[in-house]
């Protein structure tokens, strides 16, 4: 318990620290940049195909299952419509991008920390926290928004093209049911969702990058610990953002 | 791709993912980017199932949908999009409709033939069309009086026809029968009765004839005699024929009487309307046995369970 | 120039050191020795506040450097350049960008200037020729030595090495032991060279300080070292001689 609390406060006391020294992160604006390629740009063709794939699996797995002739087929587009927009384009993304954004940052880190290059980086006078924990967490929240918005697109237009192929709804049945369940808020869930799961998913990998110790097993460690926390915690906000705001 | 430098690969992507989500947000919202577009309003007492995204019909084309909802005191205010339209002609009603048996309701817009159109922003007489369920209340409404009104038939003939076999009725059939069976009876023996007199009278004629033959010339006061009891006999006879015609008479105004639907028997036997309309009756109940049975959802939506989805 | 007072640290349980009390003055170069394990990395790393001690003071030019508020810290850690024992660069960017790294960050230099300066730095080193090669393609005291032209490139008041010739050939850990003497010479520099290879104490130290049993055991000049009467650092001088005669290098 202790143990668990120590960790709680070590974690407060890093983002408190990349939050206190926030003024002078306009210096580090290219690792800003550097970031949001790796964590953003870099990402988006896995999240646009698993995006994808998930509008296009939901369509044919909702088209088997409602097999009722008295539901009309735009029910299906309208289920796998705001089931995306509410609740998959945000966190299948983020629980790919944990492995993907999470795993990378933490090890970075991590071997960072545990060849010195952190202890050589505050010798020469850089704020670590500030210099390499502040621009990876603000390019997970800035561009997870960005990753939900094309995981949407990319599972809706799965969804219609899966439709349109197999035959279980044309395309018109799709964006009738799509659109008749549209609901601007859904897509502000969305993004609230996003930006939560990518402060989750960088700062714990942060988190635990930074504080590794131990050499390439520590490493090994770290960044298993981060990907298995971020997506425990992802699945935790995820019930809380849903039993919060809904 | 170094090309392009990482703040334009960002930059390029934040804007690309703004720009999709806005065009995805207009196409779900179904507002479209270019030509002309307006709005309207209007109130209903209840949209049941309206909500923003739904679809607006007019001539059965998707001419726009809905925008917003909202309760308005008492009324619930609709405000809906067109777009790719001229105009709404003036005078035309908005009619929430149901579009299909779940229950998705639409909006379909009744043209009037006004030539002036409806303002942007304007409002448009709204109405709630009750739809399946409502037709189908509809239709329980109308066949309610019809069936009353059959079996009212049904009653007031049942009734005719005990009254008729119980009270005097009773007796009248009897009279009548028993007169009929009297009538033949009386006919039959005076046919028989005269056959005889009939077959005598032809063989004394016959004799008569031959006599007179012989007697014509040496008796001719007895064949004076003889024809003058000739005349009797044909006076008779006419007599004979006149009863069997008045018979018949009364036999054809008894038959006549029953043909033309005269007391409550004729009228059974006659009247086709009341035929006609057990039959109808008969044949709606069928119907609706049908169609309870091939398709009960058509009931269950009466029974609204289409709500729980 | 460097006060340490009373400086005790553990991490958890163990003790590493207690009540240290050292003084580095300016313009010379202390050699600290010690068993690996000792503790004389964590030591150094308190002489720049990059661990924080259980108790005790580092004095750096009068101020306590456990006091500072963060800029002022930040201004006292860059009159320190730092050889990290594996060099620490930055293994993204290329060996010249490490050793520009601190002035595109802390300089208002222009860009050629940087590269001037840092190619300067580069030749102090020996490895002018080191070009557009990334940290991978290097060898461990290629590393150390671009390690070293990135410590001194903010032109610092103090040098720390830490093991800077573990892991080395003999003929690269001379050439890395001249090139210590030519910072101190040269720069006038002051050095906190932490070390284990007396063969190095030896070549570069004007005086030594060893740790032993979670204490500073014994500190004084080189020469004092050789006639000091204590049993642990000449068993621990001894060991270093015996594998240099071994290994056939004479002092």
């Amino acid at each position: 318990m202790s143990k668990l609390l120590n960790e709680l406060g070590r974690y407060c006391r890093l983002l408190y620290e990349a939050l206190r020294s926030s003024t002078e992160f306009s210096k580090y604006r290219k690792n800003l940049i550097n970031e949001m390629i790796k964590t953003g740009y870099d990402s988006l063709p896995i999240v646009i195909l698993a995006g994808f794939f998930t509008g296009a699996v939901m369509t044919i797995q909702t088209a088997y299952q409602l097999v009722a002739a008295f539901i009309p087929a735009s029910t299906i587009g309208a289920i796998v419509t705001q089931s995306l927009l509410i609740e998959l384009a945000a966190v299948i993304p983020a629980l790919v991008l944990s492995g993907r954004v999470g795993a990378r940052i933490t090890t970075e880190l991590g071997t960072m920390s545990v060849s010195e290059q952190i202890d050589a980086l505050e010798s020469m006078g850089f704020n670590s926290v500030t210099f390499l924990v502040m621009p990876r967490i603000i390019a997970g929240v800035l561009m997870f928004p960005v990753i939900y918005i094309a995981a949407s697109v990319a599972g809706i237009g799965g969804g219609l093209l899966a439709g349109w192929v197999t035959g279980a709804l044309s395309v018109s049945d799709y964006m009738i049911g799509s659109r008749s369940v549209f609901l601007p808020w859904d897509v502000m869930f969305g993004i609230v969702k996003s930006f939560v799961f990518g402060f989750i998913i960088t700062s714990i990998a942060c988190y635990k990058g930074y504080y590794a110790s131990g050499g390439a097993e520590g490493v090994g460690n770290a960044t298993t610990q981060a990907t298995v926390l971020s997506c425990i915690y992802i699945l935790l906000a995820d019930f809380s953002l849903a039993a919060l705001l809904l | 791709m170094n090309r392009y430098s990482n703040e334009i690969k960002v930059g390029i992507t934040i804007i690309a993912a703004i720009l999709v989500a806005f065009v995805g947000f207009r196409i779900l919202q179904d507002i479209p980017f270019f030509g002309r577009t307006f709005s309207l309003h209007t109130y209903y007492e209840r949209v049941d199932g309206i909500s923003p995204g739904a679809t607006v019909y007019m001539s059965g084309v998707k001419v726009g949908s809905v925008r917003q909802v909202q309760l308005v005191g008492d009324s619930v205010r609709v405000d809906m999009g067109f777009s790719d339209l001229e105009g709404i002609p003036k005078g035309s009603l908005a009619v929430i409709e149901a579009t299909d048996l779940l229950g998705t309701r639409a909006i379909v817009i009744r043209k009037s033939t006004q030539p002036e159109f409806i303002e942007d922003g304007g409002y448009i007489k709204g109405e709630f069309d009750e739809g399946i369920a409502g037709q189908f209340r509809q239709y329980g409404d109308e066949i309610v009086p019809k069936i009353s009104e059959s079996t009212e038939h049904i009653g007031s003939f049942m009734a005719e026809l005990d009254m008729l076999l119980k009270d005097g009725g009773r007796q009248n059939l009897d009279g009548i029968f028993a007169n009929l069976n009297r009538t033949t009876t009386n006919i039959d023996r005076l046919v028989e009765e005269k056959h005889s007199e009939l077959a005598e009278s032809v063989d004394r004629f016959n004799s008569i004839l031959a006599n007179v033959d012989t007697l014509s010339a040496d008796r001719k006061e007895q064949v004076d005699t003889v024809l003058v009891n000739l005349e009797e006999t044909t006076e008779e006879m006419k007599q004979l024929t006149r009863e069997l015609n008045q018979l018949s008479a009364g036999l054809n105004e008894t038959v006549y009487k029953l043909n033309h639907g005269e007391g409550s028997l004729g009228r059974m036997l006659n009247d086709p309307s009341l035929y006609n309309n057990l039959d109808s009756l008969a044949y709606g109940l069928n119907n609706a046995v049908k169609k309870l049975n091939e398709d009960p959802r058509h009931f269950l939506k009466h029974m609204r369970l289409v709500d729980i989805f | 120039m460097i006060e340490i007072r009373n400086l005790t640290k553990s991490f958890g349980q163990t003790l590493v050191w207690s009540d240290v009390n050292l003084a580095v003055e300016e313009g010379e170069t202390l050699a600290i020795i010690g068993k690996s394990g000792s503790g004389k990395s964590v030591l150094m790393k308190h002489m720049n506040a990059l661990l924080i001690p259980d108790s005790g003071q580092v004095l750096i030019k009068g101020r306590n450097i456990f006091d500072l508020a963060y800029a002022e810290l930040r201004k006292v850690r860059q009159t320190f350049g730092i050889l990290f024992q594996g060099g620490a660069l930055f293994d993204s960017i290329t060996a010249f960008d490490n050793v520009a790294f601190p002035l595109r960050y802390f300089s208002n230099l222009s860009e050629p200037e940087i590269r001037d300066k840092s190619m300067q730095c580069l030749e102090q080193v020996n490895l002018a020729d080191i070009g557009q090669k990334t940290t991978a393609e290097l060898s461990g005291g290629m590393k150390k030595r671009v390690g070293l032209a990135r410590a001194i490139v903010l032109e610092p008041e103090c040098l720390l090495y830490d093991e800077p010739t573990s892991g080395l050939d003999p003929e690269t850990s001379d050439e890395i032991n001249d090139l210590i003497i030519r910072m101190a010479d040269e720069l006038e520099i002051t050095s906190v060279v932490i070390t284990h290879d007396m063969h190095s104490v030896l070549r570069v130290a004007d005086r030594a300080a060893f740790i032993d049993k979670q204490k500073l055991s014994w500190h004084g000049t080189i020469d004092e070292m050789k006639v000091a009467d204590h049993e642990d650092l000449h068993r621990f001088i001894s060991a270093s001689e015996y594998h240099i005669s071994k290994t056939g290098v004479t002092s």
